[in-house]
């Protein structure tokens, strides 16, 4: 999953950086409006966290200029303002979900997973194509019920192709979800990670389309 | 006289008593003046009337004129004695009362006359063609008794009145008084947090000025304690995202197992808690000056000893950074009427900021200006300077430009501000025409001064 973060404090900023890679999210980093808003138009984030007090104005006044042009990602406002009219003001803003700061990494992890499940119009937290369970919250991957171990980013390629059975994702999709900016992207990066995927789950849960790209088989 | 009602009453008994004592000396005089007139008319007529009746008496015979005036009179009896005399010095008649001797010595008309201890009033009448003169007088004493009698029974009205008035008027005024224990009643059961007008609204117009300078306190109060709250609120909001990348970058380091990404986790949070206590430290110092009661200093003292010090504390940073501070020649010699420790406070805000903000290789500049009525301590660096439309806000507290480096906890102009506005001066900030920022202390001119040393220095080269 690919999340933007929005945030001028430099030492946060690195550290919802970091800590978000680990709870295996691809997050890129900004500190201003400007920036955030070329961001979220150059790639699809799954999710944004949007802090409110920014140098160059008002988180908020971003998020109601995307909800005006119908711009529907998911963002989560994360500040120090919260009392409960800031937070009204927030939701009522086009927030999908509020925090307030200081708060703890492995819930913002979890709001960031629900904001995104939410837009994608799921409500479990579980992805299932026949004995193969993705479990995102566990971040977990069974089959027959016995977990496989697969990294980070085999995880989010599987995750990526999971949401949407039948629909095929190019490789140029699947890299933007699992490198940030700064990342360097190896020139066969996605085909090691599907052939890894297959060697763990079986050949049959993704197919290759030539030309296209992959997807998981719609059921 | 601490109560109002005690002053009032005691002034207004105490003009009422002094009217009422004039209306009863003027009625006690007026009435006695009365009394002797009509006392003598009655001598006059009395002296005629025995006079004219006089021929029915034989002379020399000394027999008793009748007493006409017994009954009449009461307790007044016996008031009028009568004499008749020949013109050659014989008593010829005089009633039962009258002394023997003369009660009047000669001539006529009105005199008055001591005899056997008792003053007598007299009137004379002389009767040439009878041969006689007839004497009617009065005791005096009789008179005073009268008049006295009169006064007497004056008086008791009079002292029951001074009572009873006292009582109304301490009732009138306890009930003129009624609006200010209204707005005394108002006043104490009010919340402390309550600082609304009072809500009088046909309130007298004696009390408006009192109640008016109350709500201009109450409103002043009410701004004073909106600004803390709002002081307050900020701190805390200023506080929480530190604490939220302290907190992050704690819960990494707790959970991540590659060595690397915690040493650099620990490494954040260090940096974190000195840019946290660097924060609170500023509120604090805040807090301390806006707490400092005004004294004036009495010791001049040289902004060049202060620099030094101040360079000395920041020369690990300004080597780092490799930024010079240097001091002109004017502000080496200038002397400042301000403490130590405020100057000391307000130059090591303005310095922070500069190195902050000086790229490296520049140099940051301590200036002096000396005008007529206003004088200049500059600080000058060549950072970025800050946007025009930013200029006037960055002084507020928890403001920071656009062009600061994520450092400051935007208080320390706040801080430099507050100070500087204790003296009299103020803070000017202007971006510089050949780049950087301009911090100038504005103080006036008699808190600054060149020594003479540098005015002999600054004569020989101008």
């Amino acid at each position: 999953m690919r999340v933007l973060i929005v945030e001028d404090d430099e030492i946060l900023l690195d550290g919802l950086k970091t800590g978000l890679a680990l709870e295996g999210f691809t997050a890129d980093a900004v500190e201003t409006i400007e920036d955030a808003r070329l961001a979220a138009d150059a790639v699809d984030y799954d999710a944004i966290v949007l802090d409110i007090a920014l140098p160059d104005g008002s988180g908020l006044d971003l998020l109601r200029s995307w909800r005006s042009r119908e711009k529907a990602l998911p963002v989560l406002l994360l500040t120090a303002r919260n009392s409960v009219r800031d937070r009204i003001e927030g939701l009522d803003g086009g927030a999908d979900d509020y925090l307030g700061k200081p708060f703890d990494l492995d819930e913002l992890a979890a709001r960031i997973r629900a904001i995104s499940r939410r837009a994608k119009g799921r409500s479990s937290t579980i992805l299932r194509w026949r004995e193969i369970e993705l479990d995102e919250s566990g971040r977990e991957v069974r089959k027959g019920g016995k977990s496989v171990p697969l990294s980070r980013r085999e995880f989010a390629v599987l995750q990526a192709l999971m949401e949407q059975p039948g629909r095929i994702q190019s490789r140029t999709q699947l890299e933007d979800r699992l490198y940030g900016w700064q990342e360097e992207v190896g020139s066969n990066a996605v085909e090691v990670h599907i052939h890894n995927l297959r060697s763990k789950l079986g050949r049959e849960l993704i197919e290759t389309v030539r030309g296209e790209g992959y997807r998981v088989p719609r059921l | 006289m601490t109560s109002l009602r005690a002053r009032i009453f005691v002034l207004v008994a105490a003009v009422t008593l002094l009217v009422w004592s004039s209306a009863a000396a003027w009625t006690y005089f007026s009435t006695r003046a009365e009394i002797q007139r009509v006392l003598d008319r009655r001598l006059v007529e009395a002296a005629r009337m025995v006079a004219s009746l006089s021929g029915d008496f034989e002379p020399g015979a000394g027999g008793a004129l009748p007493s006409a005036d017994r009954r009449q009179f009461g307790s007044y009896s016996r008031q009028l004695s009568c004499q008749i005399w020949s013109l050659d010095g014989r008593l010829i008649g005089k009633s039962s009362q009258a002394p023997t001797e003369p009660l009047a010595l000669s001539g006529t008309g009105f005199s008055e006359r001591l005899i056997s201890g008792e003053t007598w009033r007299v009137y004379s009448l002389a009767d040439p063609e009878r041969g006689i003169r007839v004497l009617v007088g009065d005791n005096l004493s009789v008179r005073q008794r009268l008049v006295g009698d009169l006064m007497a029974g004056l008086l008791v009205p009079f002292v029951a009145a001074i009572a009873g008035l006292a009582l109304l008027i301490w009732a009138a005024v306890n009930r003129g008084l009624l609006p200010l224990r209204e707005v005394a009643r108002r006043l104490r059961r009010r919340d402390p947090s309550d600082l609304r007008p009072l809500g009088l609204d046909h309130v007298s117009r004696e009390l408006r000025p009192l109640i008016g300078a109350i709500e201009g306190l109450f409103s002043r109060l009410a701004r004073h304690r909106e600004n803390e709250r709002h002081f307050i609120a900020s701190a805390a909001h200023e506080l929480q995202t530190p604490l939220a990348g302290l907190r992050t970058h704690a819960q990494i380091a707790l959970m991540t197992s590659d060595e690397q990404i915690r040493e650099r986790s620990l490494q954040r949070m260090k940096t974190s808690v000195d840019r946290t206590s660097r924060l609170v430290h500023q509120l604090l110092e805040l807090a301390r000056e806006e707490a400092a009661v005004e004294a004036s200093p009495s010791r001049w003292v040289s902004v060049a000893d202060v620099a030094r010090g101040l360079a000395e504390e920041f020369a690990p940073q300004l080597d780092r950074q490799g930024v010079k501070l240097k001091v002109s020649e004017a502000a080496g010699a200038a002397e400042v009427l301000i403490d130590e420790a405020s100057l000391t406070l307000v130059l090591r805000n303005l310095i922070d900021n500069a190195i902050h903000h000086s790229p490296s290789g520049s140099r940051i500049e301590i200036d002096y200006l000396n005008g007529d009525e206003e004088a200049v301590i500059a600080v000058l660096d060549r950072g970025p300077g800050i946007n025009a439309h930013e200029i006037d806000r960055v002084k507020d507290r928890f403001v920071r430009g656009s062009t600061a480096r994520g450092q400051g906890s935007g208080l320390g102009l706040s801080i430099v501000e507050l100070v500087i506005s204790r003296v009299g001066g103020r803070l000017e900030l202007s971006n510089r025409s050949q780049g950087g920022l301009a911090a100038s202390l504005i103080l006036p001119a008699t808190f600054a001064r060149l020594t003479e040393h540098h005015a002999i220095a600054r004569g020989k080269h101008p």
